[in-house]
């Protein structure tokens, strides 16, 4: 059975009241909390936990709570849809996992719904900066479909594994579906022999960014 | 660590998971920190097809806590040299079935 969404919040409310620069949290419903911090205005947080975060789980419960600045998706093995990161964006809220809202945080920003995912906004930045990309779409928080001037579009999935394993090229290919790219954000990461077997049997490339920016202008 | 939550469910799902899996804990959550982002499991199974199942099958305890899964044949683990190189530590023995 599920755990009741109170106790998730207070758990992760829990969890979150224990990082550095953070004076103490409190419950404010079931699905939000606030955190109080050091030399930073307070903030508040939504809590879900879906293995898809869409605009129809997020926007009843953005709705039904007090304007918040972050929403935070607990489970690590769950995606972010384009309408979920819309929805987001549209109440002007940052959006994550655990993991995000701690480096939220950790940036000491003022207003933390500025905050946005290093990994992606490296990404991004590249990508608006390349020659040969016309535009590009983010699909899933970890997909997107880059479009090239003159040349086929690209679909691409953004793993940042410090190992990656065969089990993890199979698992991106069952949860986004067909595409052409696993980019590797970190630059520490490996592919394993079994991972680099796995994608070509999937006629995927496993790239490193550099690698990824040299592809994206090969036909 | 023992006492929170997500350890208990972590212990019983490993354990009714019914595969022969090795499993290790990682990172900040097992090395007892009060503050971690995130809960490091390493299963390492002795089949592809193992590999394959054991998302699937841990899926409901990945959708309740932050759980980070990784998922590797006995060869990546020697490949990588993990279990060493990150201090895994071993959550259960393999069932013996």
């Amino acid at each position: 059975m599920p755990r009741p969404p109170q106790d998730t919040t207070a758990w992760v409310a829990n969890n979150i009241a224990q990082t550095t620069d953070v004076t103490g949290t409190t419950v404010t419903s079931p699905f939000t909390f606030r955190v109080e911090r050091k030399d930073r205005p307070p903030f508040e947080v939504l809590v879900l936990s879906y293995p898809q975060v869409t605009d129809a789980v997020l926007n009843p419960l953005l709705a039904a709570a007090p304007p918040v600045s972050f929403v935070v998706n607990v489970p690590k093995d769950s995606v972010w849809t384009q309408s979920g990161i819309a929805a987001a964006h549209h109440c002007q809220c940052a959006f994550g996992g655990i993991a995000e809202l701690m480096s939220a945080i950790y940036n000491k920003l003022d207003d933390v719904s500025a905050f946005v995912k290093k990994e992606n906004a490296f990404v991004e930045r590249g990508l608006l900066q390349h020659d040969c990309v016309s535009s590009f779409d983010q699909e899933f928080d970890r997909a997107y479909m880059v479009h090239r001037l003159g040349m086929k579009s690209l679909r691409v999935v953004l793993l940042n594994e410090y190992e990656l394993t065969a089990e993890h090229v199979r698992a991106a290919r069952t949860r986004y579906g067909p595409f052409d790219i696993v980019l590797m954000t970190n630059p520490n990461g490996t592919p394993t022999k079994d991972a680099k077997e796995a994608a070509k049997g999937l006629q995927i490339a496993i790239l490193p960014w550099r690698q990824f920016l040299g592809r994206l202008g090969t036909p | 660590m023992r006492n929170d939550p997500a350890y208990h469910d972590i212990v019983d799902a490993i354990d009714t998971s019914n595969l022969s899996v090795a499993w290790y804990g990682f990172g900040s959550f097992f090395t007892g920190s009060d503050s971690f982002s995130d809960i490091d499991l390493l299963a390492v199974c002795s089949t592809v097809e193992e590999t394959s199942d054991l998302r699937t099958k841990m899926a409901p305890l990945c959708s309740e806590w932050p759980v980070h899964l990784l998922i590797m044949t006995e060869s990546e683990a020697v490949e990588t040299n993990f279990i060493k190189s990150q201090l895994c530590i071993p959550l259960i023995a393999v069932h013996d079935e």
